[in-house]
């Protein structure tokens, strides 16, 4: 835990943006460098202060293993369409659309970073799955690039992908490069193909995963809450203990140190003791509304 | 090592002792609002103060650690770049007169904002108590829809730096707790020693107030959380949604809620501002709501549930979060915001399974 949490907790730190790479037209990935020198430390996410506009948390996708900078991917919020009454939401909406207008050489306000990560150093010797969907891989690729820097203390390791199309590949390269390199093994499924046609989601490539002695893989299980039920129904043939399933959980976050308690779920809170829960930690503090 | 020391404070010797403050630190009382209640509030007049007060609509806690607006950080822009100003160092403060539930609830509040429930200490917080001296008054008079008893806060033993008992014609028992609340005391100019008489007369009516509670909760304390977890799905929780307009007063009333939101103030030329902290309510349909516009908590019957089990299920350093006062029961327009009557309604009806 970076040290200066503790002094300043609502005090964010300015970091430059070394490089700007626009992922989609919604979507860019922003390497940053804090003005102090000091690093990021670990986390799941940082918090992205607009000065006067507000504040979102967003996912760390750098390696932790990268000392000097960090990235971080953002995706800009557009208004949902019909009404949008939420304080919230507005916010997301326009600092998000704050962070967009940023150039290289500018800075952005960070805070953190915050939350626990999935505990990749606990699980060596493991085949790991990780189930991403969507946008899910922006703080999916974190452990990726770990495991991947590591890659001898694991057994197989699996990236199932899903996305809505073969354009919202959001880190085209680095899936290419995992794919060809064959560190990873990694399978994609799209809900509408190039041509236009219905694809799959990425329940359809859980079984890639066959094979793997369920007490020797741990999976992880990143992305819109929507898929975590179907996820769990494709997994459960694989008997795959609660202990070695995790899930990353999304709340509404405004304070992300434990204050505020908009991210709570019963007496667990989102923004310290998650995001990332076991499904057993979920069964014993009876999260079901986290599902 | 024993620092208690205990005295015998005149009442004609209570304004002046408090106008003595008064010229050096602020001091937050009760007094009589316009409209017949009474409110916590910085004195102006030393005359003001009610010792006498039932109790507040509004808790002093929030008050005093959650006030509306209080600047958590100010940043101003300078050459693109921001800079940013902690909050200042807090004021000195003494609250006067707040009740023993009020006391058992601030430990609640140390819980969470102070220690951030064992995770990240809160500098912010913990200077502010440390700044702050916690002038208690027994409860005498137990206020209407109060259970305290079943609880075990109509007395508080430890958490506040004086505590005052009203011990009618010789005055008011001033017990002195900490260093912090002898300094307070002492700024008092005439005062004489409590006698053993003092001691049994103040021991008499503790003992008589615990059995003038007007309620009593139908469970024991121990028993509650393993009550309540067992009926997680129970039909009442939905019942009591039908009726929820979604006020959320109940939880501005309450003094161990901490929810809180953060807000910008930005100045009107664009260049500088401040973030501000103020009071928010799981209670709000918007309060769990998320980017995606997918919400946690969707029905009033769900928010119900959260709260009811903040209270009992989830410890925040005490037994219970609840601490008894019968704010919300008053407050609630709906009539369902009564934790007695909520844990008499789940035991009446069988959980569903």
């Amino acid at each position: 835990m970076s040290n200066c949490i503790n002094q300043f907790l609502y005090v964010p730190r300015p970091a430059k943006i070394l490089e700007i790479e626009e992922l989609t037209e919604k979507e860019k990935r922003f390497v940053l460098k804090f003005d102090d020198g000091g690093e990021l430390g670990r986390g799941e996410f940082v918090a992205v202060y607009a000065p006067g506009i507000g504040e979102a948390p967003i996912s760390i996708c750098s390696s932790p293993f990268s000392k000097e900078t960090f990235e971080i991917a953002v995706r800009r919020i557009d208004p949902p369409e019909g009404r949008h009454d939420e304080a919230y939401v507005q916010t997301l909406m326009n600092v998000t659309t704050y962070i967009h207008s940023k150039k290289v050489g500018d800075y952005l306000d960070i805070r953190g970073p915050f939350g626990r990560e999935f505990p990749v150093h606990e699980l060596k010797g493991k085949n790991i799955a990780v189930i991403v969907g969507g946008i899910g891989l922006f703080p999916g690729v974190r452990p990726l690039r770990e495991i991947a820097e590591t890659r001898k203390d694991f057994k197989r390791v699996f990236v199932l992908f899903g996305t809505r199309t073969p354009q919202e590949r959001y880190f085209p390269k680095l899936l290419d490069e995992w794919n060809e390199s064959e560190i990873f093994e990694v399978r994609e499924a799209y809900e509408r193909l190039a041509n236009g046609e219905k694809g799959g989601f990425v329940t359809g490539v859980i079984d890639t995963i066959e094979g793997c002695k369920p007490e020797d893989t741990a999976v992880y299980i990143v992305g819109p809450s929507v898929m975590f039920k179907p996820v769990m129904a494709s997994l459960a043939k694989y008997n795959i203990p609660d202990k070695n399933i995790y899930f990353s959980l999304e709340r509404q976050m405004r304070c992300c140190v434990g204050r505020c308690g908009h991210c709570r779920i019963n007496d667990s809170l989102v923004c310290v003791d998650g995001p990332v829960f076991s499904l057993k930690e979920i069964k014993e503090k009876h999260l079901w509304e986290a599902l | 090592m024993n620092r208690t020391s205990c005295y015998i404070l005149k009442r004609e010797h209570l304004a002046p002792w408090v106008e003595k403050i008064m010229g050096e630190e602020d001091v937050l009382a009760p007094v009589l609002t316009g409209e017949g209640k009474f409110a916590f509030e910085y004195l102006k007049n030393a005359k003001d103060i009610r010792l006498d007060y039932p109790t507040t609509m509004l808790p002093p806690t929030q008050k005093v650690f959650m006030p509306a607006g209080e600047t958590v950080v100010t940043w101003k822009k300078i050459d693109g770049r921001t800079v940013f100003e902690p909050a200042p160092a807090p004021k000195r403060l003494n609250v006067f007169g707040i009740h023993p539930y009020d006391i058992h609830a601030l430990k609640v509040w140390d819980d969470v904002m102070g220690k951030g429930r064992g995770k990240l200490a809160d500098p912010d917080y913990v200077a502010k108590r440390k700044n702050t001296a916690i002038i208690g008054l027994d409860v005498l008079a137990p206020p209407p829809n109060s259970f305290c008893e079943s609880l075990g806060t109509h007395i508080a033993l430890d958490g506040y730096d004086i505590m005052l008992t009203d011990l009618g014609d010789s005055g008011y028992f001033v017990e002195v707790a900490t260093m912090k609340g002898l300094a307070v005391f002492f700024r008092a100019s005439d005062w004489e020693s409590a006698t053993r008489e003092d001691f049994i007369l103040r021991a008499k009516l503790r003992a008589e107030v615990a059995k003038k509670y007007p309620k009593t909760l139908p469970i024991p304390l121990e028993e509650i959380k393993d009550f309540l977890e067992e009926r997680i799905q129970h039909p009442y929780f939905d019942e009591a949604g039908k009726f929820c307009v979604g006020c959320a007063k109940c939880t501005i009333a309450c003094p161990t809620c901490t929810c809180c939101n953060l807000k910008e103030e930005p100045a009107l030329d664009g260049k500088s501002g401040s973030r501000v902290r103020e009071c928010d309510s799981c209670q709000l349909k918007c309060f769990t709501k998320m980017a995606g516009g997918a919400n946690a908590r969707k029905t009033p019957g769900a928010r119900i549930q959260h709260r009811v089990f903040d209270k009992f299920v989830y410890h925040h350093g005490m037994p219970a979060s609840c601490v008894g006062c019968g704010r919300c029961v008053g407050i609630c327009p709906a009539n369902i915001a009564d934790p007695v009557k909520t844990l008499t309604l789940l035991k009446e009806e069988v959980p569903h399974e």
